[in-house]
């Protein structure tokens, strides 16, 4: 198994390469006001709107300043159940490693904390953190939906007040 | 082309054929307008016998036979040998319904009994038919044999057409009767021989040469038969000319034989001076098909392409740019392109309405008669453009609507009559869009729903209680028409009263995204609206951005766009409780900004008016969109408004679905990706009311120029002058050598065609020096008349703005007012005054 690294905040990920369709690097990325916290906004790539993500609710737990307009975007394929794909922002890739599978740790803390991270692998000094894109997803997708529920809710209410 | 793989080859053949069958139906639907029409009857004889000339290559006989006769029927109309009635368009109309049963059902189109059409068709082609028995003559070689099917088809290949020459020596050879050698040089000088038989004796190529082969077995007899197969580039009147033969004796081969041949043991060929060979209908000159994912797949190249370019800009902007002599003017060339490509390619999706309007006065003409009714369709705006998804989504739903309308809406002659309507019902299907949605309607000027009825039915189903009935307005009760099993009508007919058709109209178009809407008065007639969101659609938006991040906004949620600066001082901002308002002309409309709907939407602390007011207090000129949404208006805060662009909404990504401020996101001409902005999510998210009022805007234009797009330019004078950009076409630069004076008038050539150039100073009173300047700007106007452009020395801009336009300064005919924009005077021209007054030479002022 191959994974493509790249720092973000300090730390060093890496993903699973074969999900991954393209590396854009400098990509022009529209912010999103009101989106709620780990969207950066959206870009077009190939005529597809993606939503572009980074990790800073997930590890500082605070908006994450876009440092620059200019981002380098990890855009993932299109997962199974997910038209819409999305981008991880990287602030500098890193290279492609080969992963020894049976070698993956499992994360040594609280699984909730840290649902993001699939395992952590360790070569030579460098730690990867191991990215489980799919959990990131399908939260976003939840956060999403239970908004939306939400605001159903409270149109229903604002309609019967009316 | 005998390796052509034969589904494709039916499938081409069934679109093909669905044009030709629809082009005769549509024609014979409104007979009134075929009669006379000698086009129109060109025009289907020609589908006709495309569609004949094509099946045959599929061998179709049955499709053959039925459209042979029709060819046959529709030739004896061209000649006015027939005349068209009520009678022969119903047999026709039934014909193109046989030929569309077979056409669907190609694999077994042979095994439909067509035999009594034919016979209903003969009674009107009969005369035809006997008057005009040619003979074809028979190939005396065979095209299937392995040799020759090669060289045919090499011939082919290289564009080459395929004769056979018929020589018969003693009658049409007088030029070459003593030497028959130069007839097979001057043969060989534009073709090549393939086989030759002389006599019913086939001739080898094995001796010296066909020259020497033919003319010694033709010098055996005194009168002899020559037979050639031949190929060349000529095509066959060339031909003719260049061997100075006779008609008689040439005939060309047509692809279809070759073809044909593979599947059935019959020759058939065509005299040259007949038709064209090749079976080609007009049509295809002008369009094509495609399969939508080629369009799709195009339209995701020409958007990767604009990242690519984007890039490459960004990668170039700064020293590059500089270092490299030349460089700019490319780039600023391909960044056009690009742009154009992409908004050429987001239109190729769509498809007028028309399209699936188009079915419905066939559909409406079969119902009447079926229900002896007297019904007459109207279309309004089939123009209007959908995405060809949504337009699929469609036809289903509104099928059914014009179905209800015939059958139930509509009432028989007699009772319309009683009612003192006019015997003639009307059906009205309108296309148009509104407030970010495209709107489809169905009226008839029938019986109306009666509420009462509905009433009863939803008692005795037991829907609802009689008290709750009471609570519910008409609209409410109209509604339930959607439910499933509801139908009001005493008797289903064949057409609709099943009750499960509106139950399904209104599923569908909720799982577009949808609405239906039912307006109905008793005895006046129903209409029903089907609201559809544009998404998947095109939409012309405004571009703004805010905070140098840019948004998109449906034009028709944008009330105006207003300017507030020191010199405004009728408009300001003003702070009520904790919220910010625009006072403009004495009404009040709360302005919002996108910083306090992130701001609320995360939790924090939206910014306080009171530092949102000196903050703008200190910037010289603000901008608000006045953003309206059904009857309720409210200000956004922006930067600027750029431009409108004509843009293809695409649905929300998933992770954005809880931002309830977007309408969607869409991809503009410069590759950026957007949000659009949703007026009605902004005024929710923000918790604020609106005002409501409904005419306020109209109350308040003074001119309903007032929003307008402007382009700013100076003349030789230091006079600022405007005129809409609506009115312009282009704007070219000129050379000021190239400038001539004819007469009183000036001229210039643009792209060989010559402009006449007007000079504002000549019509309104202000300074008129000479240009020093080598370059110089045309803007060349709109219109039909002859071209003519304003000449300008410099254009200072294109803006987006609100002007109020000052009658008082300037009294002349040329000018539509003044305006104030920043520290300047705009001088408003009136275009159309100045067009006028060039034409006649009346009102031109003198210096």
């Amino acid at each position: 198994m191959r994974g493509l690294s790249f720092f973000f905040n300090g730390q060093c990920y890496v993903v699973d390469v074969s999900l991954v369709e393209k590396v854009v690097r400098k990509m022009e990325v529209t912010p999103v006001p009101t989106a709620s916290g780990g969207v950066v906004g959206i870009a077009n790539i190939k005529g597809k709107v993606i939503t572009i993500l980074d990790l800073s609710e997930l590890t500082i737990r605070e908006r994450y300043a876009v440092p620059q307009k200019l981002v380098n975007v990890i855009v993932f394929k299109a997962l199974a159940n997910h038209s819409d794909q999305i981008g991880l922002v990287a602030d500098r890739m890193g290279d492609l490693i080969v992963i020894d599978e049976n070698k993956i740790a499992a994360p040594p803390f609280h699984e909730e904390e840290a649902f993001y991270i699939k395992g952590i692998i360790v070569i030579g000094e460098v730690v990867y953190r191991m990215i489980h894109i799919d959990a990131i997803i399908n939260r976003f997708k939840t956060v999403n939906e239970y908004d939306t529920d939400v605001y159903q809710h409270a149109d229903a209410i604002s309609k019967e007040e009316q | 082309m005998i390796n052509i793989d034969v589904t494709s080859l039916y499938d081409d053949f069934e679109s093909e054929a669905k044009e030709h069958i629809e082009t005769i139906e549509t024609a014979f639907l409104d007979i009134s307008a075929l009669v006379g029409e000698d086009t129109l009857i060109d025009g289907v004889f020609r589908a006709a016998h495309s569609l004949k000339g094509t099946a045959s290559l599929l061998s179709l006989s049955e499709i053959v036979k039925v459209a042979h006769e029709l060819e046959n029927v529709f030739s004896r109309i061209k000649d006015k040998d027939l005349t068209v009635d009520d009678e022969m368009a119903d047999v026709v109309l039934l014909s193109v319904d046989t030929l569309r049963e077979m056409v669907n059902n190609l694999k077994n189109s042979d095994t439909i009994d067509t035999s009594e059409l034919m016979e209903q068709l003969k009674t009107y082609s009969v005369v035809y038919e006997s008057a005009k028995i040619s003979e074809v003559p028979q190939i005396p070689f065979d095209l299937n044999q392995t040799e020759i099917k090669k060289l045919v088809k090499s011939a082919r290949k290289r564009g080459r057409w395929i004769y056979y020459l018929n020589i018969d020596f003693n009658r049409s050879l007088e030029n070459y009767y003593e030497h028959p050698k130069s007839l097979i040089d001057e043969i060989l000088s534009v073709g090549d021989i393939l086989q030759g038989i002389v006599n019913d004796v086939q001739l080898d190529n094995a001796a010296p040469s066909w020259t020497e082969v033919i003319s010694k077995e033709l010098e055996k007899h005194d009168t002899s038969v020559l037979s050639i197969l031949m190929t060349s580039v000529l095509q066959p009147e060339l031909l003719l000319i260049a061997l100075e033969l006779n008609e008689k004796s040439v005939y060309s081969i047509p692809e279809a034989i070759e073809v044909k041949e593979a599947t059935e043991k019959k020759i058939e060929t065509k005299v040259v001076s007949a038709e064209p060979s090749a079976p080609s209908s007009n049509k295809s000159d002008f369009t094509i098909r495609l399969d939508i994912s080629t369009v799709n797949g195009l339209m995701d190249l020409a958007n990767e392409m604009i990242l690519t370019r984007n890039q490459l800009l960004s990668f170039l902007s700064g020293q590059y740019m500089r270092s490299i002599h030349g460089l700019s003017p490319v780039l600023h060339d391909m960044n056009r392109l690009t742009s154009e490509i992409q908004e050429k390619m987001m239109l190729t999706r769509m498809q007028p309405v028309q399209t699936i309007f188009g079915k419905f006065p066939r559909m409406i003409r079969d119902i009447a008669k079926q229900l002896k009714k007297e019904i007459r369709i109207q279309i309004v705006g089939g123009d209007v453009a959908l995405d060809k998804y949504l337009l699929d989504a469609l036809s289903d739903p509104i099928t059914q609507l014009v179905k209800n309308s015939a059958d139930h809406g509509i009432e028989s002659a007699g009772s319309r009559m009683v009612l003192g309507k006019q015997p003639e019902g009307l059906i009205t299907l309108c296309a148009y869009m509104r407030d970010n949605m495209a709107i489809i309607e169905v009226s008839d000027d029938g019986a109306g729903l009666n509420e009462e009825a509905v009433k009863r039915k939803v008692l005795t189903q037991g829907m609802v209680t009689e008290e709750q009935l009471l609570t519910m307005n008409k609209n409410d009760i109209l509604q339930f028409i959607f439910l499933p099993g509801f139908s009001t009508a005493k008797h289903v007919t064949n057409v609709s009263g099943r009750g499960v058709g509106m139950d399904i109209v209104k599923t569908n178009i909720e799982k577009l995204g949808g609405s239906v809407e039912i307006d109905s008065e008793l005895t006046i007639g129903t209409t029903i609206r089907l609201k559809m969101p544009l998404t998947l659609s095109v939409t012309r938006t405004l571009i703004i951005t805010i905070d140098s991040v840019g948004y998109a906004v449906s034009e028709s949620n944008v009330e105006r766009i207003i300017r507030i600066s020191a010199a405004t001082p009728s408009r300001y901002l003003e702070q009520v409780a904790n919220s910010v308002v625009l006072n403009l002309d004495g009404w009040m409309i709360p302005v919002i900004t996108m910083e306090g709907l992130d701001a609320k939407a995360s939790g924090r602390e939206p910014p306080l008016a009171q530092e949102l007011i000196s903050r703008v207090k200190g910037q010289e000129v603000i901008k608000c969109l006045v953003l309206k949404t059904g009857s309720r208006y409210f200000a956004l805060l922006i930067e600027d408004a750029l431009e409108t662009e004509e843009t293809l909404v695409k649905p929300l990504p998933l992770y954005l679905r809880n931002c309830r401020c977007y309408s969607g996101v869409t991809v503009l001409g410069n590759g950026k990706a957007v949000m659009i902005l949703d007026a009605e999510g902004i005024l929710k998210g923000s918790g604020m009311e609106g005002v409501i009022k409904e005419d306020f805007f109209e109350e308040n234009k003074l001119d309903e120029n007032d929003l307008r797009q402007i382009v700013i330019f100076h003349c030789s004078g230091p006079e600022c002058f405007a005129v809409d950009a609506d009115r312009i076409a282009k704007i070219e630069r000129i050379d000021r050598e190239h400038i001539q004076d004819i007469g009183q008038e000036q001229f210039v050539n643009i792209d060989e065609k010559t402009v006449k150039v007007i000079r504002p100073e000549d019509y309104v009173p202000v300074q008129k020096n000479e240009y020093q300047k080598k370059w110089l700007y045309l803007l060349r106007l709109k219109g039909a008349g002859p071209a003519t452009g304003i000449l300008a020395g410099k254009i200072v801009d294109k803006v987006n703005e609100t002007f109020i336009l000052e009658n008082d300064f300037v009294e002349n005919n040329c000018v539509l007012g003044t305006g104030v924009y920043g520290e300047k005077i705009l001088v408003f021209l009136d275009v159309t005054e100045i067009a006028r007054v060039t034409d006649t030479g009346v009102g031109r002022y003198k210096q």
